[in-house]
């Protein structure tokens, strides 16, 4: 097969999604499915043939040049896609997973309401794994931000997919300007970065490498700088603090959506842009620092608020913003095939779980936990798969999360405090705790929809039945996964000739390779599960019998748990630091300057035309004209004075 | 042949043949004529090899025209007249099929229009394209003031005046510099090749860029001389909207790169930091106008100052990549905004109303319609892979290396431009149909057309940006800069 098929990895997925578009709403709910999924099921071949293409030769690089895209000046955008293992193996995780998914989807949107829109749905999701592949593959970081963009764009697509409801459209807006905010950071980035190489400027992610590896001199007082704006940038698509907001929000799409978008892929976005720029990252301790404390505080923060809602999915996606703070704090600490490792078992365990809980609300056709439980009795197959996955995100040993989230708390724990800026100060160790408290918050807030929804006695009414196959096929193909996805990498205390992710990943992340720690990454990965197990032992007794109030994990301390319980209230702050605060300059500011700014300096000066006596005529003497003209007079004395002066 | 004097000619002709024509042919004439100039330009530009050593790779001229001044018809079209000069080929055809004003008139002066249009932008003689600059306005103008709204009269007035006020500096600049000219040489003459032989010495030269940017800024609308803008756009007829924001506008920041920044380099770079504030300025205020505005027309006309104000930044920062930026974006603006104001007028003209709050639920109702403003709106907010991002990206990336704070007022503008126009989607379209929005109907192929046009090239000009065909004429617009800068810096 010909390098040149690079080109399809995205392009399958675009060419469903234009077919699609194009039938609208010829096409039959069975043909857009077929479509989608086919496309996906293309893509992940491609995929899997690449990553074996490049795996041959360990570390082989294929790249295709389609030329440039656009050029002016030094900044230069040019179409190329390149695959080396590690770009590889993402595209074949987003590619099976979406596959995946968009078969599972077939079962999910056959409501009747669904059928004729379902076009809809399918060009969406697919636009969406084009744009996905296309960022993962891009070799020009212009490119990259095509995808970037585009997997924004889909999201705020499928989110509002039910956009008649007023809540749902208003999610859709939140989540695509929320993360605008972070793509006008990345943009500044790349400006910045442009700027900063000179002559020698390229956007091109292997020779910016090598450019700046010649001489990181080139970006010596920019580089804190750089790192920072690509961290701001990172926590848009990756829902960190700050723009972490977006995020719980968007559960009101469909469930498909918040699996494949929410929790497995668009949401890794944001640390891929920071694992592909890893030696921009590693130019500056204090943007490694920044990098790993965010994650950290994300971790810890969306942890905290996972505990109280009611609603399943929103648990669900607040565990995701806390695991990527996990993932982020690998990056900062320089684990970079770490984090990778989790963001691949991650997307695993993360799909699974949000898959399983769709199922669950395609059966019960609401998402309360309240009015959930004992559903491991009539719906088994669900059951035994959000299990497999609870126990592969809360770290079961021998489950894939296991392994990953040991690998980054441990690296956190060798971390060395002056590679993160923080001087003397034992930050690492600090940050490895907070991890740890994290992952024990995990096994709290999972074990807590865990007893509500699956056991005790069922809270709701009519009788949910086990989904369909096509429901449950993709469940447990990702068990599967989920179980066994630590094979990836295993460490080498387990004694087994292991490691492969990063034999094959590693070297294309840079930083240095992870010390393997013996007993006491041993110890930590252990003990972590035996105190895990303590809580999901606590919880169970907690929530079992419980069969109204969900809320008791907070009953020691009220204030807290409604201050938690209502997401911390930062919706409200930013609302009234960010958001009232710039539409009252647009209204009562700017607006009223506009309306009345001329008028007023039009009465002054009104009269003084008149005394001149200069402007006669009788359109010139009403009241408007003369505004304006002394409007114009205004500015342009404005702009000469200006232009004198400077 | 002459193939630039004919496409300039092509549109007057036509419009002498719809007023001579009975009225039932009218509509017909006047968008056979536009078409035939876009084959023409198409042709132009089939014709066109930015390969060919020096600036202009087609030419016409020169011719002298008024011997004893020194002037010439002389035509010539680089890459960044001929991307403006395809939008206005493009724009005219989808404005005059969509305009509903009765009678002949309006169509002969939009094509009377076009023809100054043109000639403004292929114009090689400064004298030639003063007299072009003054003449296109005026037929729109009056299409305003006797076709436009409730408001017209105001509207035209206010038009009129900020324009003079640009106008008479901007004669005394072009005067002054053909004095020059004549003083220097002995030869009058006002082509743009001898002016440039003959630079005007550095203690006036600020005073003559000032009267030619004055003039550009009135006309691109840069704050704070944009006050001639929302009252004409919410007023005015939708051809006379459409050749208005798309085409018009433009010229200003024509002017810039053809005129402006190539006579009087040092006074460009002296005034950058003016532009470049005014421009952030811009960005920022049009933004937040676009964000409070109850009305849709108004939302779109403070969208196209916000990115006319990007622009200007690009061209107040001067890097080449800025400057190739602003131009692309310039071009581009025309069919985004175009294709808006289009939509917009769909709606007003099938219920009365325009309210950002009037509709909702349209995605349900008119999908068709929907598509097409989703669409637009994606590319106006520069979305990669849509028509208007590689002008954005170009400029704020050039910009950073110049002025990083008016790069951070652009890159704030894309923010706020999602804001605004995600609010404008997400209220007419998303939601549940009010009253007004259940008795509407989706659209049907002939509105459609223009609009499908439009968005085709919203797409392909995504895909495939003619970026490099602008970039030659930028770079040595961009080379002067620099060649300036350097002499001045020891």
């Amino acid at each position: 097969m010909d390098v040149a098929l690079l080109w399809t990895l995205p392009g399958l997925p675009l060419f469903g999604a234009i077919v699609l578009a194009i039938a609208g709403r010829r096409a039959s709910p069975a043909f857009a499915a077929s479509m989608a999924g086919g496309t996906a099921l293309g893509a992940l071949g491609v995929a899997i043939w690449t990553l074996a293409a490049t795996l041959r030769g360990m570390g082989a690089r294929l790249a295709v040049d389609l030329g440039t895209w656009f050029a002016a000046g030094p900044t230069r955008a040019s179409a190329v896609l390149a695959a080396d293992p590690l770009t590889a193996s993402m595209a074949v995780m987003v590619a099976g997973v979406g596959f995946l998914i968009l078969l599972f989807s077939a079962g999910y949107m056959d409501a009747p309401e669904d059928r004729p829109g379902s076009w809809r749905f399918y060009a969406c999701m697919d636009l969406f794994l084009g744009s996905m592949l296309l960022l993962v593959l891009a070799d020009d970081l212009l490119l990259l931000f095509v995808g970037w963009e585009g997997v924004g764009v889909c999201s705020w697509l499928l989110i509002g997919y039910w956009f008649q409801d007023p809540v749902h459209a208003a999610a859709a807006r939140k989540a695509f300007v929320v993360n605008r905010v972070g793509d006008a950071a990345l943009l500044l980035a790349l400006a910045l970065l442009v700027g900063a190489l000179g002559p020698r400027a390229t956007l091109r992610i292997p020779e910016m490498q090598a450019v700046l590896a010649e001489d990181p001199s080139l970006l010596a007082g920019s580089a804190t700088a750089a790192g920072l704006l690509l961290l701001f940038a990172a926590t848009g698509k990756s829902a960190q603090i700050p723009l972490y907001t977006w995020l719980p929000d968007a559960m009101v799409g469909p469930t498909p959506v918040s699996a494949l978008i929410h929790a497995a892929t668009m949401v890794t976005a944001g640390a891929w842009l920071l694992l592909r720029l890893h030696f921009v990252l590693a130019l500056s301790p204090v943007a490694l620092g920044a990098v790993a404390v965010v994650g950290a505080a994300s971790a810890l923060w969306a942890g905290l608020l996972a505990i109280f809602p009611h609603d399943l999915k929103r648990v669900l996606a607040y565990s995701t913003i806390s695991q990527l703070g996990l993932l982020f704090l690998g990056i900062g600490v320089g684990a970079g095939t770490a984090a990778y490792f989790h963001l691949l078992t991650h997307a695993f365990f993360k799909a699974l779980l949000f898959l399983a809980a769709g199922s669950v609300v395609h059966a019960l056709h609401h998402q309360d936990v309240r009015r959930m439980g004992g559903l491991a009795r009539r719906m088994p197959w669900t059951t035994a798969a959000f299990l497999v996955g609870f126990l592969a995100i809360v770290g079961f040993p021998g489950f894939s999360g296991f392994f990953s989230k040991d690998a980054v708390l441990f690296a956190a724990l060798a971390a060395r405090p002056t590679d993160i800026g923080a001087g003397t100060f034992p930050l690492p160790v600090l940050l490895c705790m907070v991890g740890f408290v994290a992952a024990l918050l995990t096994a709290l807030y999972m074990s807590r929809i865990l007893f509500l929804v699956f056991f005790g006695r069922y809270r709701g009414e009519g009788r949910p039945r086990e989904s369909r196959p096509v429901l449950v096929v993709p469940l447990l193909v990702l068990s599967a996964l989920a179980l066994f996805g630590g094979l990836l990498d295993l460490p080498a205390w387990i004694g087994v000739d292991s490691g492969w992710l990063t034999r094959a990943a590693g070297p294309h992340l840079g930083g240095t390779p992870p010390a393997h720690g013996g007993a006491v990454e041993a110890a930590l990965g252990l003990g972590l599960a035996l105190a895990s197990l303590a809580v999901v032992a606590w919880a169970g007794r907690r929530w079992v019998d419980r069969q109204d109030s969900t809320d008791s994990v907070g009953s020691a301390l009220p204030g807290t748990a409604r201050f938690l319980a209502a997401g911390g209230r930062v919706d409200g702050m930013y609302d009234a630091l960010v958001v009232r605060p710039l539409r009252g300059l647009a209204r009562s500011g700017v607006a009223r300057l506009e309306a009345s700014g001329v008028q007023r300096a039009g009465r002054a000066a009104a009269a003084l035309l008149e005394a001149a006596g200069a402007w006669n005529g009788r359109v010139l003497q009403r009241g408007p004209v003369q505004d304006y003209a002394l409007g114009i007079a205004l500015g342009a004395a404005f702009l000469l004075l200006l232009a004198a002066v400077s | 042949m002459p193939v630039l004097t004919i496409l300039v000619g092509l549109p007057a002709l036509g419009a002498l043949l719809v007023a001579l024509l009975p009225k039932r042919l009218a509509r017909p004439a006047a968008l056979g004529a536009s078409l035939a100039t876009l084959g023409l330009a198409l042709a132009a530009w089939a014709r066109f090899d930015p390969t060919v050593p020096g600036a202009f790779a087609l030419q016409d001229g020169p011719w002298p025209w008024i011997r004893d001044l020194g002037v010439s018809w002389a035509l010539g079209l680089d890459g960044v007249g001929l991307v403006l000069v395809l939008v206005t080929a493009v724009l005219v055809p989808t404005a005059l099929a969509s305009d509903r004003t009765p009678g002949r008139a309006p169509a002969a002066l939009l094509l009377l229009c076009e023809s100054a249009v043109l000639g403004c932008f292929t114009a090689l003689d400064l004298v030639l394209f003063y007299a072009f600059f003054e003449a296109m306005l005026l037929p729109v103008l009056l299409v305003l003031a006797l076709w436009g709204g409730p408001g017209r009269l105001r509207a035209a007035v206010r038009v009129l005046l900020y324009t003079l006020a640009g106008s008479l500096p901007l004669l005394a600049a072009v005067a002054a510099t053909w004095v020059h000219h004549r003083s220097a040489t002995g030869v009058p003459s006002a082509l743009l090749a001898d002016l440039l032989a003959t630079p005007v010495p550095t203690s006036w030269a600020p005073w003559l860029f000032a009267g030619f940017a004055l003039a550009f800024a009135v006309k691109s609308a840069a704050v704070p001389l944009h006050g001639w803008l929302p009252d004409a756009y919410a007023e005015a007829p939708v051809g006379a909207l459409v050749v208005l924001a798309g085409l018009l506008a433009k010229a200003g920041l024509f002017g810039f790169l053809r005129w402006a920044l190539p006579l009087f380099p040092e006074a460009a770079i002296r005034a950058g930091p003016v532009l470049l504030a005014l421009g952030a300025l811009g960005v920022i205020y049009g933004g937040l106008m676009a964000w409070v505005q109850q009305d849709l027309k108004r939302v779109v006309a403070w969208t196209s100052v916000s990115h006319l104000a990007l622009c200007l930044v690009g061209i107040g920062a001067g890097t080449p990549d800025a400057l190739a930026g602003s131009a692309w974006l310039a071009a581009v603006h025309g069919l985004y905004v175009g294709a808006l104001f289009l939509l917009v007028d769909l709606l007003e003209a099938r219920s009365g109303r325009r309210g950002v709050d009037d509709f909702g639920g349209l995605g349900a109702m008119l999908p068709r319609f929907s598509f097409l403003l989703g669409l637009t709106v994606l590319a106006a907010i520069a979305v990669p892979g849509l028509a208007g991002f590689p002008g954005e990206i170009l400029v704020i990336i050039g910009t950073w290396r110049v002025a990083p704070v008016a790069a951070v007022a652009g890159a704030s503008g894309a923010v706020l431009g999602a804001v605004y126009l995600l609010r404008v989607l997400e209220k007419v379209c998303f939601g549940r149909p009010s009253e007004t929005a259940r008795v509407l109907v989706d659209l049907r192929p002939a509105p459609t057309l223009p609009l499908a046009v439009l968005g085709l090239l919203l797409v392909g000009l995504g895909v495939r940006p003619l970026v490099n065909v602008v970039t030659p004429a930028t770079d040595r617009v961009a080379a002067a800069l620099e060649t300036a800068r350097t002499v001045e810096a020891p």
